[in-house]
């Protein structure tokens, strides 16, 4: 079946079952070190159990079933399971290391507050307590699949309207459970068709993917996508290739896996953690496109992974990119297959004095490096435009602005939020970029948000935190994103004034209170936390915090220290 | 080795490979995970410093917050590998 003929997400998949029910859909490595094949038929039997417990709670078409497992097979299948229902279904981000329990539960159940879902998939190990906890809610907990083996009397639930929502995309903290991003089928199958079409994936692909099926790049580039384009993909959890990059890398290797998806610290991770020991043998050279994708892409970065798996076949027209947002379903742009994606070397103060991005020899003073995050995908429409949402020319800064099938139906029960982005069908990012010969390069942000290893983190979050710790002055609080280029991503700063009551022997104890708290609330490590005297922050002549600026003064202070 | 000696050895390494802070006042039952202080990247190099330097394994099993979230903890699960 044609993708654009479906109208819902499961029909493709049936379709396999339909006609290959042997076809292997996922091998998957546990964290315990099996290695399962599951054939499509499996799949389908699976997800048909989950569906069955699901019913058995009352659960059917419409209605918000939240999935909050660890990276597993029965995650998946109760993924499915909610399709198969008519669900709408969302994946609970599950961080490592895990938050203690108390605060996992009381996450979820903010989210199903959020989502005003009807139903959660669970462990077992936590159902009493979460059905405690969602005592007073219209909520159901269901934790075991409804094993009826083979003999399932019904079918999946395929009468479906393409623009009905089939997935919310929730991020985490108090700001996202605000922005649930609806996805409908249409825009999921849109994108599958598109994203598939250029990376010119044929049946000969394997995808091998750790990313978090929590996060949309693992669960439309990672899971999705190979489902229901009909490529088998090996999945294996954040938490073992976190643990163990040689695994992934050897599992390219063993799968002859040719198309992978890694954020940009990924590269500097695998690159920096491997032993010349564990890679003997390794041969990479099927990897034909390793997509750097979902946080800013560092030059310096590609060239470290390029420069440490050459020696083991990795080829350089590999090192490709992308550029997407979960409102878009997945992607935007991405390189085009057979080319190393293009860096752009361009005068730095140019860029950020007159937002013109003036290419410049490599040695020139002040250049920089920019890396192209490609084309747009076929019917992506994407404009550079000025604040009065006017189209700038090629090289010319302004914020990317995007139109397809596969944009989201707004943020869940939230059109105050949705209006603010959607504006005559076009999503306004918040991104900064320029077109230069064609591609996309992504430069900046004028949203206000950080991104760690391609996690979104809503700095007013932190920031709100930060208030609740005494010592710290009310509404003197910033929090930003600085790129370390040895780790290849963001980290968290916060910048905060002190009370007057305070001084420099209470600081530590200050610091050691706001990083638990940020922690346990956020499941988020601060880079840096940095008193600062009273007057410091940075506010708008109309009182608005202005975080660009005060990220500003924080690199100067920080380049005059080390000067 | 000592387990006093583990314990600098890891304290070092801790203060100023990975906070680097090197005066940081890193006390035996400081929280490092749940503290704020380190992430799961940072997780992950320690346990190839203890691999590297004191030739102890850790198997994923172990690898959690239970075992690895103090300077104590991480020194006492180092001690205890090496006499099994």
């Amino acid at each position: 079946m044609m993708l654009h003929q479906a109208t819902s997400v499961i029909e493709p998949f049936l379709e396999r079952f339909k006609h290959h029910p042997d076809a292997i859909a996922i091998i998957f490595m546990g964290d315990d070190g099996s290695e399962v094949n599951v054939t499509v038929e499996a799949l389908h039997h699976k997800a048909l159990d989950w569906s069955q417990a699901l019913q058995n709670q009352g659960i059917g078409p419409g209605d918000i079933v939240i999935i909050a497992r660890p990276h597993s097979l029965d995650l998946i299948a109760a993924l499915l399971g909610a399709f198969y229902t008519g669900a709408v279904a969302s994946i609970f981000p599950y961080h490592i290391p895990a938050p203690n329990k108390t605060t996992y539960l009381e996450q979820l159940c903010l989210l199903v507050q959020a989502a005003q879902a009807q139903a959660v998939v669970v462990e077992s190990s936590l159902k009493i307590d979460l059905d405690t906890m969602l005592a007073e809610a219209k909520c159901s907990t269901v934790d075991q699949p409804h094993r009826t083996s083979l003999d399932h009397k019904f079918s999946p639930f395929t009468e479906i309207s393409a623009h009905q929502v089939a997935y919310l995309q929730y991020t985490s903290g108090t700001t996202g459970l605000q922005k649930g991003v609806s996805l409908s089928h249409r825009a999921i199958l849109h994108q599958t068709a598109v994203f598939s079409q250029a990376l010119a994936i044929n049946p000969q692909d394997v995808i091998v993917s750790w990313l978090p099926l929590y996060h949309d790049y693992g669960l439309f580039a990672g899971l999705m996508t190979p489902l229901l384009i009909g490529i088998p993909t090996v999945l294996m959890s954040p938490f073992k290739w976190l643990r163990h990059p040689q695994k992934y890398l050897s599992a390219i290797d063993k799968y002859k896996g040719t198309l992978s998806f890694l954020p940009n610290s990924a590269h500097n991770h695998t690159a920096h953690t491997l032993r010349a020991k564990n890679l003997t043998g390794l041969d990479l050279s099927s990897l034909r496109f390793l997509a750097n994708a979902a946080e800013p892409i560092l030059y310096q970065s590609q060239q470290l992974f390029l420069e440490t798996f050459q020696p083991y076949g990795f080829r350089e027209e590999a090192l490709t990119t992308g550029y997407g947002l979960a409102e878009l379903t997945l992607m935007v742009t991405t390189s085009p297959t057979g080319q190393r994606a293009r860096v752009d070397w361009v005068d730095g103060q140019q860029l950020l004095e007159r937002r013109q991005s003036i290419p410049v020899d490599s040695n020139a003073p002040n250049a920089i490096s920019l890396v192209s995050s490609g084309v747009p995908v076929a019917g992506m429409a994407l404009a550079i435009v000025n604040q009065q949402s006017e189209p700038l020319p090629e090289r010319y800064v302004g914020e990317i602005a995007v139109q397809s099938e596969s944009l989201f139906s707004g943020y869940h029960r939230r059109p105050d939020l949705s209006a603010k982005v959607l504006r005559e069908g076009w999503c306004y990012t918040g991104d900064l970029g320029y077109i230069a010969d064609g591609e996309l390069y992504v430069c900046g942000r004028k949203k206000d948000l950080i991104i760690i290893g391609g996690r979104n983190i809503h700095p007013e979050d932190i920031e709100a935190i930060a208030y609740t710790v005494p010592g710290i002055r009310p509404d003197k609080a910033a929090a930003f994103g600085v790129i370390d280029e040895v780790l290849g991503t963001e980290k968290a700063i916060l910048v905060c004034e002190l009370s007057q009551s305070c001084d420099a022997s209470s600081w530590h104890d200050i610091e050691q209170a706001l990083r638990r708290r940020i922690f346990q609330t956020l499941q988020l490590t601060m880079g840096e936390i940095h008193p600062v005297k009273k007057g410091w922050i940075i506010k708008t002549p109309n009182g608005k915090l202005s975080r660009t600026a005060n990220r500003q003064k924080y690199q100067a202070l920080v380049n005059n220290k080390e000067a | 080795m000592t387990e006093e000696a583990i314990y600098g050895r890891l304290r070092t390494f801790i203060c100023q490979e990975l906070l680097h802070r090197p005066n940081y006042p890193l006390e035996p039952e400081t929280s490092l995970i749940a503290g704020g202080l380190i992430d799961s990247f940072s997780l992950v190099q320690i346990g190839f410093f203890v691999e590297d330097e004191f030739q102890v394994r850790i198997p994923d099993k172990d690898f959690n917050v239970e075992n690895l979230d103090t300077l104590q903890a991480i020194s006492h699960y180092v001690v205890k590998a090496l006499h099994r």
